[in-house]
């Protein structure tokens, strides 16, 4: 797997994960950031969080 | 070579019958130093445009292209998901991951809105995980997506055999079960990538549109086989299951694109997805 490019993830203008891709392609319309392997639990659908500075699994909270 | 000409009746200057054919186009994104080939195969994401495919389209043909008269043909793969990991149940079975989806349509060029084209391919998913990545088209109009694979476990393989059929996917059930191995039909999937191999088991045929693009899978723990990429329609088979003879517990990954990863103690990945590119242009003949 090592000759792969880098995987990267898309961001939606909204903050939500769109899907995750193969190869650098910058898009005027989203964001791209690159995944490693602390990013190894984001999935699509999930939303960035601020506060947090990470993406988290909107269904699995309550919004407290 | 003949300008190309929308107009199918005749001349008028002569009484002979017109027909129209479709003829291939060569392309290559970078002619200077790429050759022009017959189809594109985008194997990792990229940003285009529609000015820019067309002057790809010019400058790869001796000939004049009228963007009036090309259609686009497109394949869009998603990528496999990968192997399932053992619950340690030995009564329940152990599944490869699922093939990416497949989509296939065609396009008139001047169809497609002018500006940008992102084709974004999906990355193929880690062994256990329930979810895809996708594999997507997107201009000024929309996106259109293709989903991925996901791992299957005994509780969920008759919601995605049933999902899998609902988009045109031929996945054979005693392929599924993977009872039967090396049988002359073990194409796991007629309509797409092959799926993943059970524990125990080889990974699935792929095969899509015409079965001389059938491939079988790479063998009893091995990876599966890439796409041959002179075949359009030419898709990744499935990664063989974990537990061959020698004692490996290892799932092994998918090919590329689209197939499913082996299942194993240590699961394979499925295979990143894809989109290949054909394009046509309609002629008049007299």
């Amino acid at each position: 797997m090592s000759a792969l490019a880098p995987a990267y993830i898309v961001v939606d203008p909204d903050g939500r994960v769109r899907t995750i891709v193969r190869g650098f392609a910058q898009s005027s319309a989203h964001g791209l950031i690159e995944r490693t392997e602390d990013l190894r639990h984001v999935r699509p659908g999930f939303i960035y969080d601020a506060d947090l500075d990470d993406f988290v699994d909107p269904s699995a909270s309550t919004g407290v | 070579m003949m300008v190309p000409n929308l107009a199918i009746v005749g001349s008028g200057s002569s009484s002979a019958p017109a027909f129209v054919r479709k003829v291939p186009l060569s392309v290559s994104l970078d002619p200077a130093n790429e050759p022009a080939r017959p189809f594109l195969d985008v194997v990792t994401s990229l940003i285009t445009s529609k000015e820019a495919l067309f002057s790809a389209l010019q400058e790869s043909n001796p000939f004049p292209v009228d963007p009036e008269a090309v259609v686009v043909e497109r394949l869009m793969i998603g990528p496999g998901g990968g192997g399932s990991l053992p619950s340690g149940d030995p009564d329940v079975r152990t599944y490869g991951g699922l093939p990416g989806m497949v989509r296939h349509d065609e396009i008139r060029f001047a169809d497609i809105p002018d500006g940008e084209i992102a084709l974004f391919i999906g990355v193929g998913g880690y062994g256990g995980d329930t979810y895809a990545n996708t594999t997507e088209w997107i201009d000024a109009s929309g996106s259109l997506e293709t989903d991925g694979g996901v791992a299957v476990t005994d509780d969920s393989l008759l919601y995605h055999l049933a999902r899998w059929r609902l988009h045109g996917h031929d996945l054979q059930p005693h392929v599924m079960l993977s009872v039967y191995s090396g049988a002359p039909e073990q194409a796991s999937n007629r309509n797409g990538p092959g799926m993943g191999g059970a524990l125990f088991e080889r990974g699935g045929y792929s095969m899509y549109g015409d079965a001389r693009a059938a491939l079988s899978d790479g063998g009893f723990g091995q990876p599966g086989q890439d796409a041959n990429s002179e075949i359009f329609l030419s898709l990744g088979s499935g990664g063989s299951g974990g537990g061959d003879d020698l004692g490996s517990m290892e799932g092994q990954i998918g090919g590329r694109p689209g197939g499913g990863g082996g299942a194993g103690y240590n699961p394979g990945s499925g295979a990143d997805g894809g989109i290949k590119l054909r394009f046509w242009q309609w002629e008049v003949i007299r």
